[in-house]
């Protein structure tokens, strides 16, 4: 159709990206995705390694459990979006500290679960589950000077094929979230050979740019094909038109799936410098 | 795309078109009559036929009047040698008069009618006191009856029935100022919170002014903000009582403020109060989504727009209602073809910046 040529160079835009998702993306498989717990229930049934889940709470009656949590976990509400409500804790004796030093009482972990159960950082519903699941730590590879923090790794795909792919780190901004609306630092990935794209596009001198996180030039995403294979794998599961699938790698090197975003983000275009919808049109002429 | 674009058109005519046979059944079921707007249609006996016309009710004027040229073409010619003496406000004028039969909300009335130039006005034919007798009139309304008594069905006037009374207008521009949020969002890709608070601040400005309602607005806005900021945040709350609270302290605020000075009554600020807590509670909700000067952006644009809406209002406000029924239909064409517009909105011409780069691979 004549409006798909005209817009053919162009990057995606929200319009677009929003009339895909209408169209091809329906509303029960976008909440299937949504509800992280269970979708994640199906990604491991299909052999797709993610973050163990210790413990679901449903009510406040499950508070009890609190107590009895394991040493180190992370709190995260079952239907946040943009990594919203996640802390990172780390059992001190009496006290519970995230990764930026600050010490929670047991009350405020009570607290922050309520806060979750009582849907704040879940969008428009009125309640929530809260999910404690297993800290993963990065492996060495992704480790840099500058970089604090757990990186992943968003491959955006379409049709059930990956198009486009970045690295995130969180930042100090950021809260030690890797989400680029919280101010995470992306990097773009070469799809095919998992390399860096900034090197290759040449940025103008004196523009501001993130940080480098001091990331060498010579740098090759490890276990890369296993992972586009995942996202693969991870958006069949999904039946999801567009989907953002965010991998992380663990210190072990295994390859393990985060969660599966419906509604991915468009920002990847400028980390990528390059057009999504340019990319959507190899995928649908092949 | 365009092809549902047309469906939607055709969707939303069929709708309107039920809504005006509902409307029309309505109305003949709650008729009165009796009871008389300021316009009515009224039937004309002629020589040749009843003919058919929208005369002025004016309980102002003693005698029925009619406009000379289409008496005269109509074939109703004066009574040679009759005049009558009107008073008007240029003095005493002698007129010629003719003998007019009409009929009005089924009633056969015979008159005698004034020939004057009526070409200036609205309505080419007035009826006067003298052919009012036993009738009510309602100055607010138009179009209460039909000129025949007869069992048809009769369609009402939609714009007749909504648009005399300022409120009406106002009811009709609601989804106008609302389709006009939606066109910033989708097309220059202005983010607002909702598109509910922007129309809704739009609406109350036009009605208290826009200084008063920006000086309210300021008011109730930085009073919630700093309930919530200093006081709400410490206590550590559920977000539904926290929304709740904000309310109650605004009430408190506001009634003080309304028994110390007068200058804003309790009355005018409910619906800046209803605003202004659900902007509390998005400011609040998006400071934790994203970043604190990304939500006072967002705060700062919804009433931007909102000062755009109430300019926009007030002009159409002041329009004639052929007008503002054609921005209602514009506004519904407007919202269907930018909901199918899939390209860049202009925002994010600027936000990928790598368009303007010439080396893009």
């Amino acid at each position: 159709m004549f409006i798909d040529r005209f817009f053919r160079c162009q990057p995606l835009g929200l319009n677009y990206r929003n009339f895909v998702i209408r169209e091809q993306s329906p509303a029960g498989l976008l909440q299937r995705v949504r509800d992280k717990n269970s979708f994640k229930r199906i990604m491991r049934e299909h052999g797709v390694a993610t973050p163990e889940t210790y413990e679901l709470i449903h009510d406040f009656l499950d508070m009890s459990l609190v107590g009895a949590f394991p040493k180190e976990f992370v709190l995260k509400p079952n239907r946040g979006s943009g990594g919203k409500g996640i802390i990172l804790f780390e059992r001190q004796g009496d006290a519970f500290v995230n990764p930026a030093g600050d010490r929670y009482k047991l009350k405020a972990v009570e607290r922050h679960i309520r806060r979750i159960l009582d849907g704040d950082f879940s969008g428009h519903i009125a309640c929530d589950l809260a999910i404690i699941e297993e800290r993963v730590y990065p492996s060495e590879k992704l480790r840099f000077k500058d970089a604090l923090g757990m990186p992943d790794i968003r491959i955006f795909c379409f049709h059930f094929e990956p198009v486009m792919a970045m690295l995130r780190y969180p930042t100090r901004k950021s809260k030690g979230r890797s989400n680029l609306t919280a101010g995470g630092v992306g990097i773009g990935l070469e799809l095919s050979r998992g390399t860096p794209t900034y090197i290759h596009a040449k940025w103008a001198a004196g523009e501001p740019r993130p940080e480098t996180i001091g990331i060498p030039e010579s740098f090759a995403m490890p276990k890369w094909e296993e992972m586009k294979e995942t996202a693969r794998t991870c958006s069949r599961l999904s039946g999801l038109a567009l989907t953002g699938v965010d991998i992380i790698l663990d210190a072990a090197e295994q390859v393990r799936v985060l969660e599966v975003n419906g509604r991915p983000g468009l920002e990847i275009q400028n980390i990528n410098e390059d057009s999504l919808l340019k990319r959507f049109n190899h995928i649908l002429e092949q | 795309m365009f092809k549902r674009t047309l469906w939607g058109i055709a969707v939303v005519f069929i709708v309107v078109v039920l809504l005006w046979l509902g409307l029309s059944w309505v109305a003949q079921v709650l008729r009165q009559p009796g009871i008389l707007g300021s316009y009515e249609r009224v039937i004309l006996h002629t020589p040749s036929g009843g003919f058919e016309l929208t005369a002025t009710v004016d309980t102002g004027a003693d005698l029925t009047s009619i406009d000379r040229e289409l008496a005269l073409s109509l074939g109703l010619a004066p009574e040679p040698g009759v005049t009558r003496r009107i008073i008007t406000e240029i003095g005493v004028v002698e007129r010629q008069a003719v003998r007019l039969r009409f009929q009005l909300d089924g009633r056969e009335i015979t008159s005698e009618a004034t020939l004057a130039d009526r070409t200036a006005f609205t309505n080419r034919m007035l009826v006067g006191k003298a052919d009012l007798s036993g009738f009510v009139v309602d100055s607010s309304r138009q179009f209460l009856t039909r000129p025949a008594d007869a069992g048809t069905f009769y369609f009402v006037d939609p714009g007749a029935l909504l648009g005399t009374s300022r409120l009406g207008r106002i009811i009709i521009m609601l989804p106008v100022l609302a389709s006009i949020v939606v066109l910033l969002r989708l097309l220059a890709g202005i983010r607002t919170y909702g598109v509910f608070a922007p129309t809704i601040i739009a609406i109350t400005l036009m009605d208290l002014g826009v200084l008063p309602g920006a000086a309210i607005y300021l008011f109730t806005v930085v009073a919630g903000m700093a309930t919530k900021v200093l006081i709400l945040n410490r206590l550590r709350l559920p977000r539904i009582a926290e929304f709740a609270l904000v309310m109650s302290v605004l009430v408190a605020l506001l009634s003080a403020v309304t028994a110390l000075s007068g200058f804003i009554s309790i009355q005018t600020a409910f619906f800046p109060l209803i605003v202004t807590t659900h902007l509390v509670e998005q400011t609040s909700r998006s400071v934790e989504e994203h970043t604190f000067s990304e939500a006072l952006l967002l705060l700062g644009s919804t009433i931007a727009v909102a000062l755009l809406l109430a300019g926009a209002g007030s002009l159409l406000l002041g329009q004639s209602l052929a007008v503002l029924w054609t921005a209602f239909a514009g506004s519904i064409v407007a919202t269907l073809v930018a909901g199918n517009y899939l390209g860049l909105r202009l925002s994010e011409f600027i936000r990928f910046k790598f368009l303007r780069r010439t080396h893009v691979h």
